[in-house]
């Protein structure tokens, strides 16, 4: 067998048995790159929240924030306090005007919320810095320290979220992996379906193939193409999806939160993930198309 | 050039014989007549030489190859170096002639050059080349029957296996064929034609093996 020859072919009888079957074939590229797409998105926000995760690791500010009742000199007490704990790189005293106008500042275009509030709403705290070498059970254990000065009444600091947030990443991974394994038996089930309704519409012709001295690989190969190249479609159609709700999203918290929550919607799609989703579509479609055409070879 | 001894065909389910112990012997080159009433086992005799079906027994041996014991994979290179004529002729409605004569020549991974230059001349020779793009669910029964014939020689295979070439067609028609065929062999190949028609047999003159009830009865050499 010429290979070139064979390989045109194939591709030849892939691409019209695609072209006349072609509703057969939308229909099921919808469904692929649909549900490839909630794939992606899980992977996405996934992969967005990593990145979150990791910058809060190496975030090395802990806030303690002040009660009411401390008057400014015991502010200044509780400064020295803390940066003579041990660990603390350095300590800065925000008092309530400071930290409000660091507040609206962060607020950007929304900081007009802030006038109407009073006073008291946002109290005096203590930026502590740590040392540049602490690792987080030091930075639990300087937090818990701090909490502990009289006159301090909360502590916030990177490590707590962080823990929060990994619980969350591990819960949108658990979910990512249990939607995906249900949507590659879906997707292989859909194409597999799709092409033996397309080989089914086929079966005199490929009896006739057969007669006239086809081998199975002859017969077969056009229709796992048919899967392989509906599979990368449909990948990458999701890619596009994910990335215009990705869009949508950003373009939607850009109008009422001012950013608060870009971090997590930043990253559209990593490269690795988009290959994964494009190279796992073809995969799945591949095996589809194996799937179907295997026992009608078997008639003769 | 085909062997067959002690044949035997019995298809499940079925109380009889579809072919009972036959031996024939045909030498390369030969034409031979394959006749009998409806129901005699010519058709299965042809399906067993093509691989279409096994036989239950014996052993059929076509040039060196023992058809009795090909494995699957190697039916296909059997089936390449024999052109076969199907009593319903075996066409794809979706393709066009020049496509279903090519069909032979694609599934070898011949050349498309080659395979234009091939098929338009065996098209040619059928007389069909002017009606190369149509549908053949747009032709008569004469010219699909052509079609298969043209799709049976394409490749120039070793043998020919005609299973009632004639069947619906008009006298005129019919001599035709058995002229194209009687063609075929007086170039060196094998032909083996299946019919119920005495008039062509009478008037060909050639070997002519009778079947009846799934025995040869006469001609088996």
């Amino acid at each position: 067998m010429r290979s070139g020859r064979f390989v045109a072919s194939v591709l030849d009888r892939a691409l019209r048995n695609m072209w006349e079957q072609r509703r057969l074939h939308l229909l099921a590229l919808s469904v692929m790159a649909l549900s490839l797409s909630v794939v992606g998105a899980f992977a996405m926000v996934a992969s967005n929240l990593a990145r979150v995760r990791a910058a809060l690791g190496a975030e090395r500010v802990i806030t303690a924030f002040i009660g009411a009742g401390v008057d400014a000199a015991g502010q200044q007490r509780l400064r020295g306090e803390a940066a003579a704990l041990p660990g603390v790189a350095r300590v800065e005293l925000l008092a309530v005007e400071e930290a409000r106008d660091r507040f609206r500042e962060a607020l950007g275009p929304h900081g007009a919320l802030l006038d109407g509030l009073s006073g008291d709403v946002i109290p005096a705290a203590l930026v502590v810095v740590a040392q540049a070498e602490a690792a987080p059970d030091q930075m639990a254990a300087l937090a818990k320290r701090l909490a502990a000065l009289v006159g301090v009444e909360e502590v916030a600091y990177a490590a707590e979220e962080l823990e929060r947030l990994t619980t969350l990443i591990r819960a949108v991974e658990l979910i990512a992996l249990a939607v995906g394994a249900l949507i590659a038996l879906v997707t292989v089930i859909v194409v597999s379906n799709t092409i033996r309704l397309t080989v089914l519409a086929r079966q005199e012709e490929i009896a006739i193939m057969k007669l006239v001295g086809a081998t199975d690989s002859f017969v077969r190969l056009p229709f796992v193409v048919e899967g392989l190249l509906g599979g990368l479609a449909a990948g990458a159609i999701a890619i596009a999806i994910v990335w215009s709700l990705n869009a949508a999203v950003l373009g939607a918290i850009g109008a009422v939160a001012a950013g608060a929550l870009d971090p997590i919607f930043a990253v559209r799609l990593s490269a690795l993930h988009a290959s994964l989703l494009v190279g796992g579509g073809g995969l799945l479609g591949l095996v589809g198309g194996l799937v179907s055409v295997g026992r009608f070879l078997k008639v003769m | 050039m085909i062997q067959l001894f002690h044949v035997a065909k019995t298809y499940p389910g079925a109380d009889e014989y579809a072919l009972a112990d036959v031996n024939l012997n045909v030498d390369k080159g030969e034409f031979v007549f394959l006749t009998g009433p409806s129901g005699a086992g010519k058709t299965t005799l042809l399906r067993l030489l093509f691989a279409a079906e096994r036989p239950s027994n014996g052993q059929i041996l076509i040039g060196n190859r023992n058809i009795a014991r090909l494995s699957r994979r190697q039916i296909p290179a059997l089936r390449r170096s024999i052109g076969v004529v199907f009593q319903d002729f075996k066409l794809i409605d979706t393709r066009s002639v020049f496509e279903n004569v090519a069909l032979t020549l694609d599934v070898r991974g011949e050349p498309r050059r080659a395979t234009r230059s091939r098929v338009e001349a065996v098209l040619k020779r059928v007389g069909l080349l002017h009606k190369k793009h149509a549908a053949p669910r747009h032709l008569s029964g004469g010219e699909q029957q052509r079609i298969a014939i043209a799709r049976a020689l394409v490749a120039e295979p070793s043998i020919v296996l005609a299973d009632e070439p004639t069947g619906n067609l008009d006298p005129e028609r019919s001599l035709d064929i058995m002229n194209m065929l009687n063609d075929v062999n007086a170039r060196g190949t094998t032909v083996l034609v299946a019919t119920h028609d005495p008039t062509l047999i009478e008037r060909f003159r050639k070997r002519v093996i009778a079947l009846e009830a799934g025995r040869v009865v006469r001609g088996g050499g």
